[in-house]
């Protein structure tokens, strides 16, 4: 019985990785949106010095959780993400346009992995 | 991952269902649960070898979570015999004292040709000298002829069949195996005074093989023959 004991401790410690794994998405993704809504509250308030700030703030979180996202999301995933953040970066570093398409692409790709992780009817099927 | 961890068990439990109304006869001497695994850890594994985009740990957890998976259905079937009945089904009985059963050969999708084609498998062109053919749950036929379609026992001849026993390999490409030694009650230096009367070295010896009734099989390397 050894065997099956030890299969279901590891099936346990399977399932609270992934609950785990839920929450330190949601933490990312939390505060990486938390950073972008700061940086575009900033842009439209005008402060251009303000609303890159806090979008390199949100963009270094990222960078900082390389080694996470490279072992739990799809790279496809990482990359889109990625392109998004420099897509907005250089925007309003040009200040050219309005850039609401471009936070709201980055808050879409934010908002795929987020849900990727959380189970759902949708998300399973 | 939690969705990784969801889908592969809903996976594995749809296979495992689909293979299990299929029928016995597609498994080809697999239990159900080991033939629903061979076919996913296959691909699972494969997955991100193939495409490095994906992260090893998706093809990791869906393998571990099979591997959990099987393992407690193998304990609990183990346990408890209406689980086992359900998960493997029961072995089936497809002739019955020379008849054959047409509704579990139905049930089991067996075709007259393919029962006709497992009993020549197994030596047996006459039906009625059949007494029991059983569709085991691992998908293979089993035949049981009748008492005077038996082939005859040294017991029934009345013959002294002499004792036998299980031969171990005592020297392997001229490696000594000690343990086996030690499995025929033998020590190395009765292996010692076999290679002395035989006149070689341990290295010599390709194939040595003993039992405990003191039988020996030898067979000498052959000199490498220069090209």
């Amino acid at each position: 019985m050894n065997r099956e004991w030890a299969a279901g401790i590891l099936l346990v410690l399977l399932i609270a990785g992934a609950w785990w794994n839920i929450h330190a998405v949601d933490s990312l993704t939390g505060d990486i949106l938390a950073g972008l809504d700061a940086s575009q509250a900033a842009e439209e308030r005008g402060d251009q010095a303000g609303a890159q700030a806090a979008l390199e703030g949100a963009l270094n979180r990222w960078l900082e959780a390389d080694s996470y996202t490279h072992i739990f999301i799809r790279h496809a995933e990482i990359d889109a993400t990625a392109d998004a953040f420099y897509e907005l970066q250089s925007q309003l570093l040009s200040g050219e346009g309005d850039s609401s398409a471009a936070y709201d692409k980055l808050r879409y790709h934010l908002d795929s992995i987020q849900r990727m992780e959380h189970p759902s009817f949708g998300s399973i099927l | 991952m939690a969705i990784i961890i969801i889908r592969t068990v809903i996976v594995y439990f749809s296979l495992l269902v689909t293979m299990r109304l299929l029928g016995k006869r597609q498994l080809g001497e697999m239990e159900l649960s080991e033939f629903v695994l061979a076919a996913l850890i296959a691909d699972l594994a494969s997955l991100p070898l193939q495409d490095l985009g994906i992260p090893m740990i998706n093809g990791l957890v869906p393998i571990l979570t099979l591997f959990c998976c099987e393992l407690l259905i193998a304990g609990l079937c183990m346990k408890h015999v209406r689980l086992r009945t359900a998960f493997y089904g029961k072995p089936s009985l497809l002739i019955v004292r020379g008849r054959i059963s047409q509704k579990e050969l139905h049930r089991n999708r067996f075709t007259p040709d393919e029962l006709m084609q497992e009993l020549r498998n197994q030596g047996f062109l006459d039906i009625s000298t059949v007494q029991y053919a059983i569709l085991e749950t691992d998908g293979k036929l089993n035949v049981i002829p009748f008492p005077n379609q038996c082939p005859v026992t040294a017991e029934q001849m009345g013959i002294d069949a002499g004792d036998t026993a299980y031969p171990f390999i005592v020297i392997n490409n001229g490696r000594i195996l000690e343990a086996n030694l030690k499995h025929i009650g033998r020590d190395a230096n009765w292996l010692k005074k076999q290679l002395d009367s035989r006149g070689v070295q341990a290295a010599e010896v390709f194939l040595m093989t003993a039992d405990q009734t003191g039988h020996i099989y030898f067979a000498k390397r052959e000199e490498k023959h220069e090209p």
